[in-house]
């Protein structure tokens, strides 16, 4: 044992004395048992101190009132202002106010905003606004009337009571939020969420993440369009005897086409790509691990659930959400729900909108939205 | 012989460990670089399925009111929900709390069982029998879900595919003590890291029994739940998957639940897991081998899930196996890394994972301070593998002796007052 220490030790064994040999070994059998007892204890030492003055002994935090509203960020901003402001009926003017943090809120009866002005606090109009080309504002902004929004504008947030129309190139960095229908002109970029109570109509070029409108549509809209009759809405069949999938849904194999006079009685899951042709339908939910295409004047009368990409064919209607890991793209006269009731576009990389499209309800990318009337149609 | 043998078994473990470690390596990379899926939570429809909730109590008093008061606030159109508070034989004064809720509120009508086996999987067997609707929301009596919570998990059988779905637990009591911690350390990594980087990858999420769902018709075709069964969250998971349905996991539905705040209730808590997730084992491992609708990933996957409850059996009687070998004088054939490396590859990336899911699901939370308590898992770790063991043998106890009932052992609640 004593040898092996030596051999461990710093200086070579034979420059030491019997004595000497058995001090040092001794100090270096002890050095090495703190070394090791360190080499344990280290370790736990952060955590010692966490125990014991704890920085991040709080539960992971839940939002216990989260509910999905795809107005929430329009809703949110009016009722702090308003809480903030408290119905304040003083004259025009600029007024300090604490939100977040203590802001400046310009407060008008009309606002009128000149061209290529630039506005640092947020505008509170109590009736119409009208705001020119390429003025700017950093700041949020809030129409309790009509609100008209000039070419190549850029803002932080609109919020609007009335009806909107927004302009060629107008850019919108966080959120615009609409009581009434809006239009948004060529080429703007609606940010990170866009909403109307009533139609929201975007002109080609638009870009976008999240929209909601009743509906949203595009330019050269021609109204609604009858679908067939509808299955009842997720039915499933009152027996229990059943054992597998098959029983519930179709289960199919690979590549599946789908034409006219082909019904089935049951949701459809496709194991690679689904086609549906040309005026067929088909009257279930359906669920494909492939892409899936809906051929011009085709319906789908269920939900369509999709790993791949999604392609609704000129005219061709879907009743239900059209769910997508890829993407989606609605070609010119497509539709996506009906009126009355609320549907989902999700596509994940992207979602494309060509002219005359329609979606009763929301669209949603993590990716890139746009509207293209021309080329790819 | 019997040195070859022992030295094989001890390659044997090795070789587990390292399969182990690769698969939660994978995990981990996949949510840190990785395509994430998209799960449900953003389609809005307003055609929603009709909802039975079910929240089995036994002698629930602590919490039985904070839990429904927490289900009523939940948004979800009332003509399309009930809420059936299961009182499964309570001595306490759950049944009174219950009967109390339900004389202000239509939607909630509870349940009484005195008669019959206790337990959960019996106790949702009569509830299945009674609830209106074809979709089940199951949550424990100590938890409290958002007000979303019910809509965005019943979203997803929309998806005509899907047979179950399962929302993240988020422990609420971590200020209690460093068992809670670790514990919320341990969820952390199982729910952020493990069963998302599943939903991902397209292999084999869990239902966990609570914060979840599954369609109704389903669970009756089987034959309802299994009651010889303590984990009949996981049975019905293989018994779905083996049958060609899918769950999809819903990291966005978080919802508060309470852990054990002493190791006593925790150690009996993994044991009942363990003696239920083995017995689950041995019923399904053929059938998830021989099953048509599994790819080679799911089934992969699913064998690993199965046998995650084996894995610290095989790692007790390894370093058995190991020192036996040592007092052979036997150790110094087998190269000593090999016995460092399983060891430190369990401790380091095995069941527990605590330097890759675990701290990985940390940075993803944005929390940071609190991966300091990561060393201390290891004293939870070796209390793990001895309950564990102990819960293995106990399932095997059970096939080999054909039980035809196990008791249910009620995990104590803490809750003095509400967390939230």
């Amino acid at each position: 044992m004593k040898r092996r220490l030596a051999g461990l030790a710093l200086l070579p064994a034979t420059a030491v004395t019997a004595g000497a040999a058995t001090h040092t070994l001794s100090v270096e059998a002890a050095l090495l048992l703190v070394a090791f007892g360190l080499l344990i204890v280290l370790p736990f030492v952060p955590g010692l101190i966490e125990v014991w003055r704890p920085r991040d002994r709080y539960p992971l935090p839940v939002d216990m009132n989260y509910t999905k509203d795809p107005r929430y960020l329009g809703r949110s901003a009016r009722a702090l202002l308003a809480a903030a402001l408290r119905d304040d009926q003083g004259p025009p003017g600029r007024r300090t106010v604490t939100l977040s943090k203590v802001e400046a809120v310009e407060v008008h009866d009309r606002l009128d905003v000149s061209a290529g002005a630039n506005l640092t606090a947020i505008q509170l109009a109590r009736g119409a606004m009208v705001v020119g080309d390429r003025a700017t504002c950093d700041r949020d902004i809030y129409a309790r009337a009509g609100a008209r929004i000039g070419e190549g504008a850029v803002l932080r947030s609109l919020a609007c009571d009335g009806r909107a129309a927004l302009g060629r190139g107008v850019t919108i960095a966080r959120w615009l939020d609409v009581e009434g229908d809006a239009h948004v002109g060529p080429q703007s970029d609606l940010g990170a969420s866009a909403a109307a109570a009533g139609f929201l109509e975007l002109a080609d070029g638009v870009t976008f993440e999240r929209l909601w409108g009743s509906p949203v549509r595009t330019t050269g809209y021609l109204g609604p369009r009858e679908l067939p009759a509808a299955p009842a809405p997720f039915a499933l069949p009152d027996v229990l005897e059943i054992r597998d999938i098959e029983d519930l849904a179709s289960l199919h194999r690979g590549d599946l086409v789908v034409g006219p006079g082909e019904t089935f009685d049951r949701p459809l899951v496709v194991k690679g790509d689904l086609r549906i042709e040309t005026d067929a339908v088909v009257d279930r939910t359906v669920k494909v691990y492939g892409d899936l295409t809906l051929e011009p004047g085709a319906r789908l009368l269920g939900d369509a659930f999709v790993e791949g990409a999604v392609i609704v064919g000129e005219g061709a209607a879907v009743r239900g959400c059209v769910f997508s890991q890829d993407s989606v793209e609605l070609r010119r006269g497509a539709r996506v729900g009906t009126p009355g009731l609320v549907k989902t576009v999700v596509g994940k990389h992207s979602v494309t909108l060509a002219g005359d499209v329609a979606v009763h309800g929301y669209v949603l990318t993590d990716g890139r939205g746009s509207v293209r009337c021309r080329g790819s149609d | 012989m019997v040195v070859l043998i022992l030295k094989l078994y001890v390659l044997l473990v090795v070789l587990i460990m390292a399969i182990y470690a690769t698969r939660h390596y994978r995990f981990t990379v996949n949510r840190l670089v990785g395509e994430q899926r998209l799960y449900y939570q953003d389609l809005i429809d307003s055609e929603l399925p009709r909802i039975s909730v079910l929240v089995p109590m036994h002698d629930e008093e602590k919490v039985a009111r904070q839990s429904l008061e927490a289900i009523l606030r939940c948004e979800y159109p009332r003509e399309l929900l009930e809420i059936i508070p299961i009182n499964d034989h309570s001595t306490d004064r759950t049944a009174a709390i219950l009967d109390e809720m339900a004389a202000g509120h239509d939607v909630i009508k509870p349940l009484h069982r005195h008669e019959g086996q206790r337990g959960k999987p019996a106790a949702l067997n009569d509830a299945l029998l009674v609830a209106f609707a074809d979709v089940i929301i199951v949550f424990d009596a100590d938890y409290l879900p958002a007000r979303g919570s019910l809509r965005d998990l019943a979203i997803s059988f929309k998806d005509p595919e899907v047979g179950a779905v399962m929302g993240r637990v988020v422990p609420v009591n971590t200020r209690a003590n460093l068992l809670t911690r670790l514990l919320d350390l341990e969820r952390s990594g199982g729910y952020q890291v493990d069963q998302q980087a599943r939903h991902n990858l397209h292999l084999m999420p869990q239902y966990g029994g609570t914060v979840g769902g599954f369609r109704r018709d389903l669970a009756l075709s089987f034959g309802g739940f299994d009651q010889r069964v303590l984990a009949e969250d996981t049975d019905l998971t293989y018994r779905l998957f083996i049958n060609g349905w899918k769950v999809v996991y819903a990291n966005r539905v978080e919802c508060f639940e309470e852990v054990p705040e002493t190791w006593e209730v925790r150690s009996r808590q993994i044991r009942r897991w363990s003696r239920g997730h083995n017995y689950v084992m041995f019923k399904h491992f053929g059938g998830l081998l021989r099953s048509p609708y599994l790819t080679r990933a799911e089934k992969l996957d699913g064998l690993l899930l199965l046998t995650i409850y084996l894995v610290p059996v095989f790692l007790l009687t390894g370093i058995l196996d190991s020192v036996a070998l040592f007092f052979l004088g036997e150790m110094q054939i087998i190269d000593s890394v090999l016995v460092f490396l399983f060891v430190a590859t369990y401790n380091s990336f095995g069941n527990f994972a605590p330097f890759y899911q675990i701290g990985t699901a940390s940075l993803l939370d944005g929390v940071t301070h609190r991966i300091r308590l990561l060393p201390f898992l290891m004293f939870y770790f070796l209390m793990n593998i001895w309950t564990i063991t102990h819960g293995f043998f106990q399932a095997l106890g059970d096939r080999f002796w054909r039980r035809k009932r196990a008791e249910w052992d009620k995990t104590k609640r803490f809750r003095k007052e509400a967390p939230v």
